[in-house]
């Protein structure tokens, strides 16, 4: 009996904080790290849009260099990079990132949009692909690309 | 070249008379109707094209910026939660539109950086700790999120959680002649002793690895400053361990887990075949390339080629498809209790799942560059498909929690760790604890949510006000300059310091922007009705559609607190109605008292949720709309458009 006694102690304690809690609660609210998207987007899928979700992919793929190179000191390790790059494309579904295309002509186009300029467009352009010629073709492509 | 005057004054007359002309953009404000629980008062965000962004509240504390895609958005909103969405279409220049998108955009990855600095930083501590733990055996040191926070991605696929502690080989083990197949492809490519030589190589590494070094004075965190980067340590080490992984797969010609696939009854057709043989070709190429890729996760990367090829062979062999399991471990799991519940839209779903099934197979016989994406949707499709089937065998089914690429993990196995001594782990960690704590601090001044001075709409229209400004750091008053531009960019300006109810302040946007088109999106509830309304007597629909009880529209969510009466669409019988509702969220509270012990509170706080969101209604006010989190997307595209 005492051991109920306490649990509707608690009950009503939970009750009133609960109460504030709300009426508080004004705006969207999500109980995980992970956005909301997340929770949904295992529902949603649509085959036909696959050609619009590689041009997203590209894009950002670009957005993401933009913010990198924004943020990046001169000594930064390149490592951090391509984890940022491995996380885009894991979202759609690409492991082999590396040896794609699209990936490369993003990072071009994010140089563009950086306004990277000069030899230090040549030394990110070497240094993202590794010194690969037809990557640094693919990079050269997105940047020209790029208005 | 002749200027000409007459061509120059049409154009003037042209653009006096119509000045929209010149507004060739636009963008959308959106005002979500409250709902039960996560919102209660309303939502706002802001639609860019196909993105919308929006601040959402999380349990740090903090408020975040998140982008998601216009149709996801809508579906999730409209539908799943049911919400009605107020619209205010503003034009705009090109100008502004591009300065405005961007700004949001960058804030977002900017956001993104910073609290993925935060997460690095946790890891890292986890990873010291578990450390200092080994060399002082201190109970103090050892973390119980270790294990669950520090995973190695995709190792789970072939190996048991304790499996791949222990060094032995498990006694059931069976060699895969697909995995010695590849072995040998591997060994032939580069050199007998590759693998052996490249083990060798990682363990070295391992010894060598270093903590990250966190600067002691931190830059100062603006809004739109993106943290330096910084190798993580704990990302490192975990990358390096996969690849140990890796070798061990290879050098013990490694099976599946056998939970970590799933065999299909759906045939391969020849067409099919064909595809199936390119793409496990594409795959063993990739794979050939990644086991000597300097990219730093190409350990997860060959143990997800390794995997597919593997059951791509199986496919071919069986001629039915056999597909990874691509759900993560923390999907959200549907009982059977609840399926059966909702047995007509989990039906609906399943028969969008198996056309999306038979859409994505359809695809992949379009060989390209997309091949490995194409074959990912196929094997999300198949892993919904084959998921939701469970349901007609009475078996609990995980409805959330898929993922593109599979990542089935184990927690760290202790093969290799750096040799660091106490000394440096200690001073490591401190270097650690006095970056993170002035992070969290920056962190908490810029984005701790405030119920009236940081919230979803403050935030909207600060971000705004930010994103019109020429310059960033412009040393003349800023209110000033906010005014200004918003005035002669957006037609007015909406304050921050005084907006922060959604529904106020999308009447300030109407009042304020140059709003040329508003309109109000109906919910999920608000087209059934009037799909009724349209076939049947009016009477006789609102009678039944207005109550939980009769509706054939509506079947109670166990996410809902229990009520009676939608209240939403019935302004004068709202206060009766809600007096009903009360009622029941009291009655639902008392019975959680006494099943308390045995619902772990589940009922007393539907209940007491019930109550809150009735009372409004006693005056007027709604919140509460019922929710459909069952809905198909595919009757979100068939009908929310």
């Amino acid at each position: 009996m005492r051991l109920y006694l306490s649990y509707l102690k608690k009950s009503v304690l939970f009750s009133a904080l609960l109460a504030i809690f709300i009426s508080l609660n004004g705006c969207s609210f999500s109980d995980s790290s992970e956005s909301i998207s997340d929770s949904t987007s295992s529902i949603i899928s649509s085959p036909s849009s696959l050609s619009g979700k590689s041009k997203k992919y590209q894009n950002e793929i670009a957005d993401y260099t933009v913010a990198y190179i924004k943020s990046s000191q001169s000594n930064a390790g390149y490592d951090t990079f391509f984890k940022g790059v491995s996380d885009i494309a894991a979202k759609d579904g690409i492991t082999n990132w590396d040896q794609n295309s699209s990936t490369y002509q993003g990072i071009g186009k994010g140089l563009k949009k950086a306004d990277v300029e000069g030899v230090a467009y040549d030394t990110y352009k070497k240094n993202f692909t590794g010194g690969d010629a037809n990557k640094m073709d693919d990079v050269q492509t997105g940047y020209d690309s790029e208005k | 070249m002749r200027f000409d005057l007459k061509l120059f004054i049409i154009g003037l007359v042209f653009l006096v008379l119509f000045p929209s002309a010149i507004l060739a953009a636009s963008f959308e404000y959106l005002y979500v109707e409250a709902s039960e629980g996560n919102s209660s008062g309303g939502h706002s965000a802001i639609e860019f094209g196909d993105e919308v962004y929006h601040f959402q509240h999380h349990d740090s504390g903090l408020i975040r910026l998140l982008r998601q895609d216009k149709q996801e958005f809508h579906f999730q909103y409209r539908f799943l939660q049911n919400r009605r969405i107020h619209l205010s279409h503003i034009e705009i220049t090109d100008d502004t539109f591009t300065r405005l998108r961007s700004y949001f955009k960058l804030q977002f990855l900017a956001q993104n950086q910073q609290f993925n600095q935060l997460n690095q930083l946790h890891k890292d501590r986890l990873l010291l700790r578990r450390l200092l733990y080994k060399t002082n055996q201190d109970n103090n040191f050892l973390d119980a999120d270790f294990a669950t926070d520090l995973q190695l991605k995709g190792a789970g696929l072939f190996f048991a959680e304790q499996q791949l502690g222990s060094q032995g080989k498990d006694l059931l083990f069976k060699s895969s002649p697909v995995i010695k197949m590849l072995r040998k492809k591997i060994e032939q490519r580069y050199d007998p002793n590759f693998l052996g030589s490249r083990k060798e190589q990682i363990t070295i590494h391992i010894k060598l690895l270093m903590p990250s070094h966190w600067p002691e004075a931190i830059p100062v965190l603006s809004k739109d400053n993106f943290p330096a980067v910084i190798d993580s340590f704990a990302d490192t080490y975990t990358d390096y361990l996969s690849g140990l992984v890796v070798l061990k797969v290879l050098q013990e010609e490694q099976s599946l887990q056998t939970d970590a696939f799933f065999v299909t009854h759906q045939i391969v057709t020849l067409e099919e075949r064909l595809a199936i043989e390119k793409i496990r070709e594409q795959l063993t190429t990739s794979l050939l390339a990644s086991v000597s890729s300097s990219r730093p996760d190409w350990g997860y990367a060959t143990l997800i080629n390794l995997a597919r090829i593997m059951v791509l062979d199986h496919t071919l062999q069986l001629g039915r498809w056999v597909f990874l399991d691509d759900f993560s471990q923390d999907s959200e799991w549907v009982s059977t209790d609840q399926s059966v519940g909702h047995a007509k839209q989990i039906q609906i779903q399943l028969n969008d799942a198996k056309t999306n099934l038979e859409q994505t197979r359809k695809e992949l016989l379009t060989l390209d560059d997309l091949s490995e994406a194409r074959y990912s949707q196929v094997e999300m499709a198949a892993n919904r498909y084959f998921e939701l089937l469970k349901v007609d065998r009475d078996k609990n089914i995980r409805y959330i929690g898929e993922k593109a690429l599979p990542t089935k993990s184990v927690s760290l196995p202790d093969w290799q760790v750096p040799a660091l001594s106490q000394q440096k782990l200690t001073i490591a960690l401190s270097e650690l604890a006095a970056y993170e704590n002035k992070l969290l601090e920056e962190l908490n001044e810029h984005y701790r949510y405030d119920l009236i001075t940081r919230n979803c709409v403050t935030e909207l229209f600060r971000t705004i006000d930010q994103g019109l400004l020429p310059t960033q750091n412009i040393a003349v008053n800023q209110v000033d300059l906010h005014l200004t531009e918003s005035t002669k960019r957006l037609g007015g300006n909406v304050s921050a310091d005084y907006n922060f109810i959604p529904f106020i302040s999308f009447q300030a946007v109407q009042k304020n922007y140059k709003v040329t088109k508003s309109e109000v999106l109906n919910s999920y509830r608000d087209q059934q009705l009037a799909k009724l309304y349209a076939k049947n007597d009016d009477l006789i629909v609102s009678l039944r559609e207005a109550n939980t009880l009769t509706s054939t529209i509506y079947t109670n969510n166990p996410d809902d607190a229990f009520f009676v009466f939608f209240t939403d669409d019935n302004l004068v019988l709202r206060p009766v109605f809600g007096l009903v509702n009360t009622a029941a969220g009291i009655g639902q509270s008392v019975f959680g008292f006494l099943s308390w012990p045995f619902d772990t509170g589940k009922n007393i706080k539907s209940g007491a949720t019930g109550v809150l969101m009735s009372l409004p209604e006693l005056l007027f006010f709604n919140m509460r709309k019922g929710s459909y989190k069952y809905l198909s997307y595919n009757q979100f595209v068939a009908e929310g458009q």
